[in-house]
């Protein structure tokens, strides 16, 4: 890898973290899904306490 | 080496960490066999509960607060560039732990303190058992002392300074575990010691319960502290970049001191002496402790961002590969945040008041315990060590390729256990149970899982020798290594000064009081006022 300029050093350095959010908006997504799957799926089917 | 940075003390707290961890492994690996039921011969519940409070005690109690010290100590005088504030008195509360560590391992290997790592009554340990455990506890308050003392005297000698971000974070464990220990201090000292030696014949099971889970849930973040004090100083520097903000990690870490103390009731949930308007109170608080871990989590995966762009990362994810992954601290953080994704979507379900009711003392709970401790808070301390071993011994770790076999052996031990032990929990197994010689098609519906988790524990009692491995071999026989000094990460936007609530713990000590009145006040109070009734001890 070539060496990075100072300039292009600097842009990374402030450039927003979008990888990140992109990484953060996939886990909300499983983890709500998951939680449906869960909530729908396994604890509503039990029914009522009987 | 200087000694102001106190590396032996450091060493010796982590060699007894790591041994304790050591044999907690290897019991844990006996008891998902003995589980099992594939070798009958072994089956023993009076040995089964040995080893499993066994366990538990060494690897929640032992492992975690001589870590948290070592790691303490060594990270406090190489940051603030001072000495200990008594060095006497460090070293004593080593030996204090160290002693209440071996006489409770006394009544735990002799069968005398089968009482699980939460040691509830109507069970009851032999008294040796509750004085280990006040020594160990005073042993590390010891350490609370003596970092909370480094901090005044630090900033005393530089005022209005921001205090170096490490140490934030040591000095808020330590309020923090100051407050949590408060709850099974009072239980051990004011009744399971006194019952236990004879003083008393019964003991209020509901007000221990209580008490115990006032210090249930924080010790969690006693244990994550260190681990995420690593995420935020020293991990984007090991990856080759900066830290995203340093805001953001004081943010996180006053959040967990102030709101993991008076959360304990999701503990309770099923419990019938506490009122439910309490259990929901401790519920929204546990859903606010999720916060500073999604913080930590976007601070510390964005900072890993600007490391892989640095090094020519490009796109939205091409930064994951360019990533040093060769670097201990950068794969054990990797490893360790993912399943810490998978830990955290499990708490949100025992979180979850009618959802509890789910998983509730069911085998999902040490399940969901196990990926997070662990899973993300046993990796980032091997990454620690391994960060660490060099500038604390002054030789280079022997074998760099064993090293990054022993975390991924790790990891994937750790989901081919954790995982189907969730599923036990769906489909209702128990836990806290030694077998299940039941000849039912529900019990024969579990044991493809059972067999599949001796698989699990067989991969983690092999990255467990390996860890040791790697730490002796590497002290003993490692290339010397002339640079011992620890650098820590330098934040993108320098931070020259801070408001004073992001500089100091006055100001939240005050909330936490309040916040501690309103969860536990009454909830306590309560059983001097009724009537309520003690219990006879049972035993294993």
């Amino acid at each position: 890898m070539k060496p990075l300029s100072e300039q292009e050093r600097r842009r990374i350095l402030e450039s927003p973290p979008r990888g990140t959010w992109a990484l953060l908006l996939l886990f909300a997504a499983l983890l709500t899904t998951g939680w449906a799957i869960l909530y729908f799926g396994v604890f509503l089917a039990h029914g009522p306490v009987s | 080496m200087n000694n102001d940075k106190a590396p032996a003390l450091a060493l010796a707290n982590l060699w007894v960490a790591f041994t304790a961890f050591l044999a907690a492994a290897l019991l844990g690996l006996y008891q998902v066999v003995e589980r099992s039921g594939l070798f009958p011969a072994i089956e023993s519940p009076a040995w089964y509960f040995a080893a499993v409070s066994t366990h538990g005690v060494l690897m929640g109690f032992v492992l975690t607060t001589f870590m948290v010290m070592g790691f303490g100590y060594y990270t406090a005088t190489t940051s603030l560039a001072q000495p200990l504030w008594n060095r006497s008195l460090a070293w004593l509360s080593f030996w204090l732990a160290l002693v209440g560590v071996l006489l409770a391992a006394y009544a735990l290997l002799t069968g005398q303190a089968s009482v699980l790592y939460t040691f509830y009554p109507p069970l009851r340990a032999h008294p040796i058992f509750y004085i280990g455990a006040v020594l160990l506890i005073v042993g590390s308050w010891i350490w609370c002392l003596e970092m909370i003392m480094m901090m005044i005297t630090w900033k005393r000698s530089r005022p209005g300074q921001p205090v170096p971000l490490v140490m934030f974070g040591n000095v808020a464990n330590a309020l923090m575990w100051l407050w949590a220990s408060a709850g099974v201090a009072a239980e051990v000292l004011f009744q399971l010691l006194p019952w236990s030696l004879g003083i008393i014949d019964t003991v209020d099971v509901g007000l221990a319960r209580t008490l115990f889970a006032w210090t249930l849930h924080a010790i969690v973040y006693f244990w994550l502290f260190p681990a995420y004090i690593a995420l935020y100083t020293l991990l984007p520097r090991a990856a080759g970049g900066r830290l995203f903000s340093d805001p953001m990690g004081r943010v996180s870490f006053i959040m967990l001191m102030v709101i993991s103390v008076p959360i304990g009731f999701h503990h309770l949930y099923m419990d019938p002496f506490q009122e439910t308007g309490f259990k929901l109170m401790h519920m929204f608080g546990t859903f606010m402790v999720a916060i500073p871990s999604l913080l930590t989590g976007f601070t510390i995966i964005a900072s890993l961002e600007i490391s892989g762009r640095l090094q020519g990362g490009t796109g939205l994810f091409g930064w994951i590969g360019a990533l040093p992954w060769r670097e201990p601290l950068v794969t054990a953080a990797g490893l360790g945040l993912l399943l810490l994704a998978g830990g955290g979507f499990g708490g949100i379900i025992n979180a979850s008041y009618a959802m509890n009711t789910l998983v509730h003392n069911t085998a999902w709970v040490p399940g969901h315990f196990h990926l997070i401790f662990g899973g993300t808070v046993a990796l980032i301390y091997f990454g620690i060590a391994y960060h660490l071993w060099p500038k604390l011994t002054g030789r280079s770790l022997r074998s760099p390729g064993l090293v990054l076999t022993q975390l991924w052996l790790w990891a994937i031990g750790m989901i081919v256990t954790a995982v189907p032990w969730h599923w036990l929990g769906l489909l209702g197994q128990p836990r806290r149970i030694s077998s299940t010689p039941y000849d039912t098609p529900l019990v024969a519906a579990w044991q493809p899982f059972e067999t599949l988790m001796v698989f699990g524990a067989l991969l983690l009692s092999l990255s467990a020798i390996l860890l040791f491995y790697n730490l002796v071999t590497s002290q003993a026989s490692g290339k010397s290594n002339p640079d011992t000094t620890l650098a820590y990460a330098e934040p993108v936007h320098a931070v020259l000064s801070l408001p004073r609530p992001l500089n100091g713990f006055v100001i939240w000590n005050w909330i936490l009081l309040f916040w501690m009145i309103a969860a536990y006040g009454y909830p306590i109070v309560q059983f001097f006022l009724l009537d309520t009734y003690g219990a006879f001890p049972w035993n294993v």
